[in-house]
């Protein structure tokens, strides 16, 4: 913006070995000429980033399918589907998540067990207030809802 | 950028897990920081705090920690800093320009709290030895044994 022709003189640019420097602190472990030369190290750098910045989100949803998987497998270890364990324990009221739930499987077998029961009676139950009909193996009991 | 820590295939160690040194703390506890050294200005105004607190509060902390070697250095025309040493040979800079005294305190106490492990991001933020107490599963803990099984039949035959 034009101001007074003094102010208009243009501040100096950033120094530019210590702007190269900045990249190569970057990309020091890259392929070589990815490494040494500024034209083809920055891109480099800017690719490593962006899959960087992709990879943060895809962690998250990898870890959780993770978890999944593994209650599917524990949780058919104990006859159950992992649906009617996830529906199950949520018409229960039991808000462990499924991190969680995955360690317990793994480290706390019995408390598993007894959530995956848990589970089993709360779908049932909730299967008999839907339907009328009484599932297999489980009795009869009202529920209150809070 | 940790690219300081490098191994001998140069690949950086940027995470790494919770770990005590030699379970510090479960019998004696030993402050890891072996000395802290203070370099600042004596004239210049951005040492300004350094300086306060080593006429204030640097005894009060000497006398507090006695394990710490302290050094006080001054030099002309330096960036005020603090540069700690760790029993595991780690060195961790602090620069103190233009930081109160009481800001300097607490940089100097969370250099005493420190272990000399290198500042990585930590993959999970609790360490157990013993992770499992019910035992850990195995693909046989589900399953019945031999002997409850053939006890299960029997108990059918005869039920019937």
């Amino acid at each position: 913006m034009f101001l007074t022709l003094a102010r208009y003189v243009r501040s100096p640019p950033p120094d530019r070995w210590w702007k190269r420097r900045y990249v190569f602190n970057n990309t020091w472990r890259f392929w070589g000429r990815h490494r040494n030369c500024y034209k083809i190290a920055i891109q480099s750098m800017q690719h490593a980033w962006r899959h960087a910045r992709r990879g943060r989100a895809e962690k998250k949803r990898f870890v959780r399918g993770l978890w999944i998987e593994r209650l599917r497998a524990a949780s058919e270890e104990h006859g159950l589907s992992y649906e009617h364990l996830v529906v199950g324990l949520d018409m229960a009221q039991v808000q462990i998540d499924r991190k969680v739930l995955s360690h317990l499987a793994i480290y706390e077998p019995k408390t598993f067990k007894a959530l995956a029961e848990i589970a089993r009676i709360s779908y049932g139950e909730g299967l008999m207030a839907a339907t009328g009909k009484q599932p297999e193996g489980v009795f009869t009991r009202v529920v209150h809802w809070e | 950028m940790a690219n300081h820590i490098v191994g001998a295939t140069g690949r950086t160690v940027t995470s790494g897990f919770l770990k005590s040194v030699l379970q510090n703390g479960v019998g004696r506890y030993v402050c890891q920081l072996q000395r802290i050294t203070l370099k600042f200005c004596k004239a210049s105004g951005q040492s300004r705090g350094v300086r306060d607190y080593v006429e204030n509060h640097l005894l009060d902390f000497a006398a507090v920690n006695p394990g710490v070697v302290v050094y006080v250095t001054p030099k002309p025309q330096i960036h005020a800093r603090v540069v700690a040493e760790y029993l595991n040979g780690e060195i961790h800079t602090v620069f103190l320009d233009k930081k109160s005294a009481e800001e300097i305190q607490q940089h100097v106490q969370s250099l005493v709290w420190r272990s000399g492990q290198p500042l990585v991001r930590l993959r999970k933020t609790q360490h157990t030895e013993n992770p499992s107490i019910q035992g850990q599963w195995t693909p046989f803990t589900n399953r019945p044994s031999n002997t409850t099984a053939a006890l299960e039949e029997k108990l059918k035959s005869l039920a019937k």
